[in-house]
């Protein structure tokens, strides 16, 4: 019972996007999909969602494909970036529609969120601000009747309290019918919280899957003088590095030698998920820059 | 029938028919409305014939364009539908239905308007009609009962009319997956080189010790219908029935084919 992507590539004109990824998504979570601009991120999602084929590997729910199958296509629901509504037509018809093709539409639901959101379900979805829109569709993927859901900057446009309102809306919905939801952001710490798992996706693979208390976990800042510190984390995976006078902190991704002693100039602390992200997607960049 | 298969066949036919009956809103406007209020305006009143102008409408026509235009549309239903879960081969295959059974159910109407409005205010018989019309060359092919002849002729406009739209679904599929510089440049030079075709064409048959078209002439014929000595009237309808049978599944199969492979543009 899940999502399996297997050996999925992706290549747009000879250039790699998704190499060789590998990838479950298992029923009743909520996911983080993490990456930085450009690593593939939407990509991944429109491949699941069929929208997209790739240029090799194979996509499947519950050992079925997701190629061309309304089975399976019906039971994921991706709200994406790209507007894939018709700029002329109102919002009622297109939940109307909504409803037709997916049946068991919570039309209630969505009465309500539209009226929570302020917004008027008698507009043209051409005419919404881009906020709006967002809004629009967030409210149609937290009302379709499908087991995952797919969220790609699903707060694109938002202000703090339409932010606010939709992870309010999020959780509700999930304690209401638990259902698997995957988010894809860069409003990392807004997520934090929210996400059981996370995948971060850079230079084209999945460097981390895993849940994310398991990788806060084995993510620490180490903070003291700079000879201390290095000493302490030589041969350690060092992910990154900061300096502030002569304080260096060094982030440290993986199990610490329990039998190292820690010298009393050192303190060792958890890092959060955004500051994890940050050094890991950036350590390329450092390697590259320090060789 | 799929519930889904079901679901897309209804909406694309209610939409099908939104946009059908604003069209012949348009029509009546622009060749009834409007002429009155012209002759009105201008005081010629009675030069304008209200019958002459209704009964030449042109029902059958209209939908055929109508419906080649509005089955090349495909991109926009395709990111409605692959937004909620819709496979392209139940997108197609709603597609072809809907314009099977929309193509009946005007060609119907057309038929019922022809020689129950324009026959008649015309002046004309049922039969005299038929040999007004393209169905002319094979008007006494099945006999001389008039109903049996009303049935070929409805048969193949049916036809027709489904072979225009498929043909619209194979065009607007392939230009789908265009980029839309490419599919500029391929409005453009669609028509420049078909004109140089019908050039090519029309001085080749000028000259012809030059390129011997006997053959082509000679299919052609065949094609619509024409056997030894059949005079217009008596040629086999069957036979372009089938052509155009198989003209279907050519560009069905041209228009699946080019279905599967919408993508995501963006």
């Amino acid at each position: 019972m899940s999502i399996q992507l297997q050996a999925i590539t992706q290549q747009f004109h000879g250039q790699s996007v998704l190499d060789n990824l590998n990838l479950t998504i298992e029923p009743k979570k909520i996911y983080g999909l993490l990456g930085r601009n450009g690593a593939g991120k939407s990509t991944l999602l429109n491949i699941i969602s069929d929208r997209l084929f790739p240029t090799s590997g194979t996509a499947t729910l519950d050992g079925e494909t997701l190629h061309d199958n309304d089975h399976t296509l019906g039971r994921l629901y991706l709200m994406s970036e790209v507007n894939m509504y018709n700029d002329r037509s109102r919002l009622k018809r297109l939940l109307n529609s909504t409803a037709l093709f997916y049946g068991a539409f919570d039309r209630d639901y969505a009465t309500q969120l539209a009226a929570k959101f302020d917004l008027n379900l008698n507009q043209r979805f051409g005419k919404l601000s881009t906020g709006y829109r967002t809004i629009f569709k967030l409210i149609v993927a937290l009302c379709v009747p499908a087991d995952y859901i797919f969220l790609d900057e699903p707060v694109l446009g938002l202000d703090a309290n339409h932010r606010e309102l939709f992870y309010q809306a999020l959780i509700d919905s999930y304690t209401e019918r638990p259902r698997t939801f995957v988010i894809s952001t860069h409003l990392i710490e807004e997520i934090a919280n929210l996400i059981e798992h996370v995948f971060i996706l850079d230079q084209h693979q999945i460097i981390v899957n895993g849940s994310v208390s398991d990788i806060l976990d084995r993510a620490y800042m180490i903070t003291g003088p700079d000879t201390d510190v290095t000493g302490y984390t030589a041969g350690l995976n060092v992910i990154g590095q900061d300096h502030l006078g002569g304080i260096t902190a060094n982030y440290v991704y993986g199990a610490l030698e329990d039998d190292r002693p820690i010298p009393d100039t050192v303190t060792i602390e958890r890092l959060d998920l955004q500051k994890l992200f940050v050094n890991l997607t950036n350590a390329k960049e450092a390697t590259t820059h320090v060789n | 029938m799929s519930t889904k298969r079901w679901a897309v066949t209804r909406y694309i036919l209610m939409e099908q028919l939104q946009l059908l009956w604003r069209a012949y809103a348009i029509i009546l406007i622009a060749f009834v409305v409007l002429p009155l209020l012209f002759a009105i305006l201008t005081g010629n009143l009675g030069h304008y014939s209200f019958t002459s102008t209704l009964t030449d409408l042109g029902i059958g026509v209209a939908f055929g364009f109508f419906i080649s235009i509005t089955m090349s549309l495909t991109y926009d239903n395709f990111k409605l539908l692959i937004q909620n879960g819709i496979s392209r081969k139940t997108y197609w295959q709603a597609r072809v239905i809907s314009l099977i059974g929309l193509s009946f159910g005007m060609e119907i109407i057309a038929t019922l308007y022809n020689f129950l409005v324009t026959a008649p205010a015309r002046g004309h018989s049922g039969q005299a009609f038929l040999g007004s019309t393209l169905y002319s060359l094979y008007d006494h092919f099945l006999g001389s009962n008039l109903f049996v002849n009303i049935l070929g002729y409805m048969v193949f406009n049916w036809l027709f009319f489904i072979g225009l739209g498929l043909t619209g679904m194979a065009v607007g599929s392939i230009f789908s997956l265009l980029t839309k510089f490419t599919r500029n440049i391929a409005l453009i030079a669609i028509p420049v080189l078909g004109f140089f075709l019908l050039v090519f064409l029309s001085n080749s048959s000028l000259n012809q010790h030059s390129y011997n078209l006997d053959g082509l002439v000679n299919f052609l014929k065949f094609l619509m219908g024409y056997h030894a000595n059949a005079q217009p009237g008596y040629f086999n309808p069957t036979v372009p029935m089938l052509t155009m049978i198989i003209g279907c599944v050519i560009m069905g199969g041209i228009a699946y084919y080019f279905n599967q492979k919408l993508k995501l543009k963006k």
